[in-house]
């Protein structure tokens, strides 16, 4: 009940969310506000990314207030009629940060609201302590299993030409380092190897510039700890690899060893 | 020969979690004063929603742990081993996110800075 309260008492304050019906997929009703929000803004205020993150979430079906249940697979514009009737248990967010701004707390802490509440636009904008603070989601999906990578691949795609249709700069895609993103970045051309690393592509938009593709940092930092708790890493001159692998390398430069001894 | 003497190189080459753990039960000391002060019980073993933190994980590969790690170090010596290549790999990952963290160019990451 506090949530909810709470959640009354958010919106409430937020002026422009109450034009919004909450919707899954991206609302040309919200893209369309932030271009009459961004006709007085300068072009390196508009320069940022999307950041994309998936959540599990337990399914459940709901009556809302216009008799509508909630709580099957809603994937906007890229529904299925298949997964029609099929209960959804992961929520996908697609959101839009700048990078000038003072927000990273602030995005934390809607997101779950969001994701829990299954709105689908937030626009705020506070302005204290003189920083512009801004940041919006551009959609919110329901799905069920994960996002199949071809299909998140459309909506990425579909993300970045949306906000540079109504004139956001989208400069890098941000996601943490799950098989169907890493999946997403094979479709689209991102990867890296020992011989080649490309983690960039065209920009989808415009001819001249480039869309980067990030790998969540602090979620890798968080895994580098988790295996470590796990097996523990090899180190060598600075180089950390997989337990298994790094066998396999010594061993080798063993047998090299070997055989250049025995040459001698 | 060779490979028996390369195995004992390659176990002495593994960065282990029992040193951090063992760093944090030496310091745990309600009497003395702590090195690394900011380790907590959380950090050493966190239990399934505290894995999902990241200032956790931040805190663990920071250069107070491996401050710490060098004042105990015979004491971490004498129940586990080769601590070298822990301190080594810490010290490592804290210059990576220092790197990645930095808010401006002339500390940013490039190549041959690690």
């Amino acid at each position: 009940m506090r949530i909810i309260y709470t959640r009354r008492k958010f919106l409430s304050n937020i002026t422009y969310s109450q034009k919004f019906k909450a919707s899954y997929g991206f609302s040309q009703q919200l893209l369309n506000s932030v271009k009459i929000k961004l006709q007085g803004m300068d072009d390196m205020k508009r320069h940022g990314g999307l950041v994309i993150d998936e959540i599990k979430l337990s399914s459940h079906l709901d009556m809302i207030a216009s008799t509508r249940i909630e709580g099957f697979v809603d994937l906007g514009q890229f529904s299925q009629e298949a997964d029609k009737h099929t209960r959804a248990d992961h929520g996908l967010v697609v959101m839009f940060q700048p990078f000038i701004g003072k927000w990273t707390q602030i995005i934390g802490k809607f997101m779950l609201v969001a994701l829990a509440f299954s709105l689908n636009a937030i626009f705020v904008e506070f302005d204290s302590l003189g920083a512009y603070i801004f940041f919006c989601f551009v959609g919110v999906f329901a799905s069920a299993s994960n996002v199949k990578s071809k299909l998140l691949t459309k909506i990425v795609v579909e993300a970045t030409l949306l906000c540079e249709q109504v004139g956001l700069y989208v400069d890098y895609i941000c996601s943490d380092g799950a098989s169907w993103n890493r999946a997403m970045w094979h479709d689209l051309g991102v990867h890296g190897s020992s011989k080649s690393v490309e983690c960039k592509v065209l920009h989808p938009y415009d001819e001249q510039r480039f869309l980067y593709f990030i790998s969540d940092f602090p979620h890798l930092v968080k895994c580098v700890r988790n295996l470590m708790m796990k097996h523990g890493f090899n180190t060598h001159e600075g180089r950390v690899c997989n337990a298994c692998n790094c066998f396999l390398l010594i061993f080798a430069a063993a047998l090299n060893c070997v055989s250049r001894c025995d040459l001698i | 020969m060779a490979i028996v003497l390369i195995l004992a190189q390659f176990l002495a080459l593994q960065a282990h979690w029992e040193h951090v753990s063992s760093t944090w039960k030496c310091d745990n000391n309600s009497v003395t004063f702590k090195v690394a002060h900011k380790l907590t019980r959380a950090h050493i073993f966190p239990d399934g929603f505290q894995k999902m933190r990241v200032d956790l994980a931040f805190q663990v590969f920071s250069p107070l742990v491996v401050r710490a790690m060098s004042f105990y170090e015979e004491k971490i010596e004498a129940q586990y081993p080769n601590l070298r290549p822990t301190k080594v790999f810490i010290t490592l990952m804290a210059d990576l996110i220092e790197v990645m963290t930095s808010r401006f160019p002339a500390q940013a990451l490039r190549c041959g800075c690690l």
